[in-house]
């Protein structure tokens, strides 16, 4: 049980890793990296959980979990900007 | 000083290589714990993505809470709003949340709140240090020891003058922080002491440290800037909090020992 959901899990994540990867060179890649990621980080939570609950063992998922974390984060801060400097640049450009 | 570098030709900020660094030790950090307490090593994993994901959710909406007028009068393009702007204590507020969730819903031990609370100082501090790379959070004009003068940076950081290091000084304090926090929870006798002690001493600190930043343009309501209102919030919430808990489990202590002295007068001895 939740053998499946492990294993999209963990496509995902690779895919999402990839994908923040080729952010560096595309940016539309990083754009989309990081929903595949949590998606795969959600599959891997949910069907590790329902294995190690039949008593399976969860390797995949762990596996799945980390790529993912290392993706998402990779994706996000690479895509992400600073805190209040969107609002400060709007702010001096509308000031001049 | 530069502020950021060039990689397979897309320009990476320094404040993300520090958020990153920061990331690796606390969850290197985590894991260190993690096994002290024989946690298992896929739970800690599943509760970071949900600490992840409330952090995110949690941080964003603190931005658009406190930049909604900014946002609505510069007209910023909500593009620009999901990719640029989060605030700390809406992340902080929403990991825990998200954390508090997993455990509900996996019926998990408390005892992860303890790992989270001692290892988020550390990579905190790390991020502040990007926060001083990238020009932002800046302090008060300063000419003395810790000062930097920007010369070239985003938003309205002032530039060509002298400017209290305040990032630094408050990732020193959340260094002392972290390493007394993992005093107690190596050594302390009393559990989930861990995240008390850390809302308390973080909310001083950045308490006091906000009467030294220089970024006003965060906002600022009856003399107070809102991560001190936030501050204010979270110390008294603790601080109820502990005299609750307290009043209840001398309640408690009241109970059992009515309960002993009657079950000794029961058996007449």
């Amino acid at each position: 049980m939740g053998k499946g959901r492990v294993i999209a899990g963990f496509i995902l994540t690779i895919v999402g890793l990839v994908l923040g990867l080729l952010g560096g060179l595309v940016a539309i890649a990083s754009l989309t990296g990081l929903p595949v990621a949590i998606i795969g980080l959600v599959l891997s939570v949910s069907g590790g959980k329902a294995m190690k609950a039949s008593g399976n063992p969860a390797g995949l998922a762990t596996a799945g979990l980390v790529i993912g974390i290392i993706a998402t984060v990779i994706t996000a801060i690479a895509f992400f900007t600073c805190g209040l400097c969107v609002i400060c640049a709007a702010g001096v450009s509308a000031a001049v | 000083m530069t502020d950021s570098f060039i990689f397979l030709g897309r320009e990476i900020p320094l404040y993300g290589i520090m958020s990153i660094a920061g990331i690796i030790v606390s969850a290197v950090c985590a894991l260190f714990l993690a096994r002290k307490r024989k946690n298992e090593f896929f739970d800690l994993l599943c509760s970071s993505v949900y600490v992840m994901i409330g952090a995110f959710i949690g941080a964003k909406l603190l931005f658009i809470a406190v930049s909604f007028e900014d946002i609505i009068a510069l007209g910023i393009p909500m593009e620009n709003v999901i990719n640029g702007g989060f605030v700390f204590y809406g992340g902080l507020i929403g990991g825990a949340m998200g954390l508090l969730i997993y455990i509900k819903q996996f019926h998990m031990d408390y005892g992860l709140l303890e790992i989270y609370s001692a290892a988020l100082p550390l990579g905190h501090a790390f991020g502040r240090v990007g926060c001083f790379f990238a020009g932002c959070c800046y302090g008060i004009p300063y000419s003395g020891f810790p000062s930097h003068i920007y010369t070239e940076t985003v938003g309205m950081t002032p530039l060509n003058v002298p400017l209290l290091a305040v990032q630094l000084i408050e990732a020193a304090c959340l260094l002392v922080i972290f390493s007394c926090l993992l005093i107690v929870f190596l050594w302390g006798k009393k559990r989930y002491l861990t995240p008390i002690l850390y809302i308390i001493s973080y909310t001083t600190v950045r308490f006091v440290l906000e009467f030294f930043r220089g970024d006003k343009e965060r906002g600022v309501y009856w003399g107070l800037s809102t991560a001190q209102w936030v501050s204010i919030v979270l110390f008294l919430s603790t601080c109820i909090f502990l005299l609750v808990r307290s009043v209840r489990n001398a309640e408690k202590v009241k109970e059992e020992d009515k309960k002993l002295v009657s079950d000794i007068s029961s058996n007449g001895v």
